[in-house]
């Protein structure tokens, strides 16, 4: 609701700032007779001077610009404009008496403008400093107005340093003047107690003491110097160097708050990819651990701005060494806030279902081991033993009396089928082709080996897979196969190996396979899932069925 | 017959080399891994050697190494090798290139001497001998691309049966027909496979080579 009002007050702000000091740039380069208390006026100013204000000047501008979101910044700019611009006004004697001498006695104004300024760019502006530091200055400005007019009797001021005042019956121009300066003192040290303890950036309290130091000099200066026109006027021109160091600060802080802005917005827009001079780390909800955009572990530089909500830790930023942290997150909008806590939450999944999927495989290859080494000892072990039974049978079998022959060939017998069972035991779900020769001889073997006809397109390199995605995909090969031979007797399946951004795809098309249940895919489902693919399992139509696994393998 | 016997397990070994000995057979040494065997042999020039295809240190396939080694330095000794479980590949590896003067049996074996005796002699001969079980699982295959899907049933169970070392007679006895008529299938599956009429052995042991082939 308060946006309009907002703009409206930053436009005439930036206006003010704008317009004054052109015609304050005016006035100056102009000579303009010689009746006149300021001294610049009947030279002119020379060129040098006049740049040095011009530039002092023009940094206001281009502070109101730089602040813009901050209304009440860059209207405290424009007020401290005014204050430091409009006595070089009085210069010009076109414009009535009352109006010049009105117009040499805004400075103050100066004092409340570098206050305002601050403050409108502090945490935690001290409002009651601020307004009571202002109503100061009017005071100190109207006791100008009222006592002190120079041009009444331009000669006097250089001379006599008595001049007529609206108010000459209560106060002569001296205590007028003395008034104002220590007015003015008064509110620049209010002003300076304010500054202290707004909570604004260091760089735009130190120029603020500055400034309000410089002008409190100036003011004291003045009062010191009284009935020296020359001091005076040099007095006057010096005044735009305390708006022009705040403006200065202004635009550094601007720059620097620009910069750090760019970044996180940078950050937020592309998280997959931070920029350098800008580290992200994220905190994993529930435990102590850092965590990158990928949910990959992340070590600390050490240092770095740990953006925190209600349910704890967010994320850390870490941005590269001799940056001013307390500014990195003074630009975050909630928008922008939100986005980061969405890729916090996307980072801790990420770290979640790594760890998982490490836990998923860790599972699978004990239970793998395991199956190999029951195998080994079954083949080692309980066959060879059934073997040398059956062999020590054979030797003494010349000495068993005829009686007992039946005895002795039915234990042979049922050793015989003991062998041939514990032979059929497949227990190890990946033949030695496949550790010894690879994938594709595995693949070839199996496929060779299957009652139903299999048909393999390869068109991808499987060759230096890692292991375990080797194995995937012969789980799921050996799923499709098995489900071709447990079909009717025109099973077919045909399988397709191939490669497509990044990942290795297989397709196993099952045609004449009547029922065939997912189930069938459940370990070949696991292990995909474990290597971070996943398996499609379309319902089947018609007795065929496509069944696809994705599998994303780095290059 | 002259016969060398290696396995790692003493006892099996022993018992075969006494059963061989019973048979007729002379055992002149015993191997307990593939670096004895292959010193023995090259000591002994024995007529066969019958081999564990599972010997230390790695108890995978030492067998079948020390097979090919024994194949290729010394010509005039033919292998058995023994397997505790089907692995047709490795059957694949050992008889790809020259399956004559060698067998691959099932471990089990051992114990019907009769039938590895009867293997050793048809290697020593130059023949291929193969477990019927793993012949078994080769002939299961439906490739469509194969020259065996020429074969009709009866030629296919011939061929099996020739991969199983019987001889003509052999194999006539077996299917309760006249050897006469086994020797006219045998020359069709000849011509159906593309094999050149050669000697007799090496088209047998050719005809196998296609069966693991395909």
């Amino acid at each position: 609701m308060t946006q309009p009002k907002t703009l409206a007050g930053y436009r005439i702000a930036a206006l003010m700032a704008v317009v004054v000091p052109s015609i304050t740039a005016l006035v100056s380069a102009g000579r303009w007779g010689t009746r006149n208390p300021l001294t610049f006026a009947e030279s002119g100013l020379d060129p040098a001077m006049l740049a040095f204000l011009l530039l002092a000047s023009a940094l206001v501008p281009v502070a109101v610009f730089a602040a813009r979101p901050r209304t009440a910044c860059a209207v405290g700019l424009a007020i401290a404009s005014v204050g430091s611009q409009v006595p070089f006004w009085a210069a010009w004697p076109g414009l009535p008496d009352g109006l010049r001498s009105a117009a040499l006695a805004v400075t103050p104004l100066t004092v409340a403008g570098v206050a305002a300024a601050v403050h409108g760019w502090a945490p935690r502006p001290v409002s009651w400093v601020l307004r009571a530091s202002f109503v100061v200055v009017a005071l100190a400005v109207t006791i100008h107005i009222l006592a002190y007019d120079p041009f009444g009797d331009p000669g006097c001021v250089r001379t006599c340093g008595n001049v007529t005042a609206p108010v000459e019956f209560a106060l002569s121009a001296k205590v007028a003047v003395a008034i104002v300066a220590a007015l003015t003192v008064v509110a620049a040290g209010l002003a300076a107690l304010g500054v202290l303890r707004s909570g604004a950036l260091g760089l735009l309290i130190g120029a603020a003491l500055g400034a309000l130091g410089f002008l409190s000099a100036l003011m004291l200066i003045r009062w010191v110097s009284w009935g020296d026109a020359g001091i005076a006027s040099w007095l006057i021109l010096l005044v735009p160097v305390a708006p022009g160091l705040v403006a200065g600060a202004v635009c550094i802080a601007a720059f620097r708050t620009a910069r750090s802005r760019r970044a996180v917005s940078l950050l937020v827009h592309s998280l997959s990819s931070p920029e350098r001079s800008l580290r992200v780390a994220y905190a994993v909800p529930g435990s102590d651990r850092w965590v990158d955009a990928e949910g990959h572990e992340s070590s600390s530089y050490g240092h770095g701005v740990v953006l925190s909500d209600e349910s704890g830790p967010v994320m850390r930023l870490e941005p590269s060494r001799g940056t001013d942290q307390a500014e990195l997150l003074t630009d975050l909008t909630p928008a922008a806030k939100l986005a980061l806590r969405n890729a916090q939450l996307s980072a801790a999944a990420s770290a979640r279902l790594a760890d998982l999927q490490a836990s998923q495989r860790r599972i699978i290859a004990t239970s793998d081991a395991e199956r190999r080494r029951i195998e080994r000892d079954l083949h080692d072990g309980a066959q060879q033993r059934l073997v040398s039974v059956l062999v020590q049978l054979q030797l003494v079998a010349p000495d068993v009396t005829p009686g007992d022959r039946s005895i002795l060939a039915e234990t042979d017998r049922r050793l015989r089928s003991v062998l041939a069972h514990l032979r059929r035991l497949d227990l190890d779900p990946f033949p030695e082709t496949l550790t010894t020769e690879g994938l594709e001889a595995a693949l070839e073997e199996l496929i060779a080996n299957s009652d139903a006809p299999v048909e393999l397109q390869l068109l991808a390199s499987i060759h230096s897979l890692p292991d375990e995605i080797e194995r995937a995909i012969y789980a799921f090969v050996v799923a499709a196969v098995n489900a071709a031979q447990r079909g009717s007797s025109t099973a077919r399946a045909s399988l397709g190996i191939w490669e497509h951004d990044g990942a290795i795809h297989v397709r196993a098309q099952l045609e004449d396979v009547p029922e065939l249940s997912s189930m069938s895919f459940v370990e070949a489902a696991d292990r995909i899932g474990a290597v971070g693919g996943h398996l499609t399992f379309p319902p089947p139509s018609n007795g065929s069925s496509s069944i696809e696994a994705v599998i994303p393998c780095a290059p | 017959m002259r016969a060398v016997v290696a396995d790692d397990i003493m006892l099996i070994r022993s018992g075969v080399a006494r059963l061989l000995s019973d048979a007729g057979v002379e055992v002149v040494g015993e191997a307990g891994n593939a670096e004895t065997l292959l010193r023995l042999v090259a000591l002994e020039r024995p007529d066969v050697a019958v081999v564990d295809i599972r010997m230390p240190p790695t108890h995978t396939d030492e067998g079948l190494a020390a097979a090919r080694t024994i194949r290729d330095s010394w010509p005039e000794t033919s292998v058995v090798v023994l397997s505790q479980y089907l692995e047709p590949r490795y059957a694949q590896r050992l008889l790809a290139d020259q399956p004559g003067h060698l067998g691959y049996l099932l471990k089990e074996r051992v114990s019907d001497i009769a039938v590895l005796i009867d293997a050793m002699h048809r290697v020593s001969e130059g023949e291929c001998v193969l477990d019927p079980t793993i012949v078994a699982r080769l002939m299961r295959r439906r490739r469509p691309a194969s020259p065996l899907s020429k074969l009709t049933a009866r030629e296919r169970e011939i061929l099996a049966l020739m991969a199983e070392g019987r001889s003509n007679a052999g194999i006539a006895e077996a299917l309760g027909v006249s050897e006469r008529t086994v020797e006219t299938s045998s020359a069709l599956i000849f011509r159906k496979l593309g094999l050149e009429p050669s000697h007799d052995t090496n088209r047998r042991v050719r005809a196998v080579l296609t069966l693991l082939r395909s």
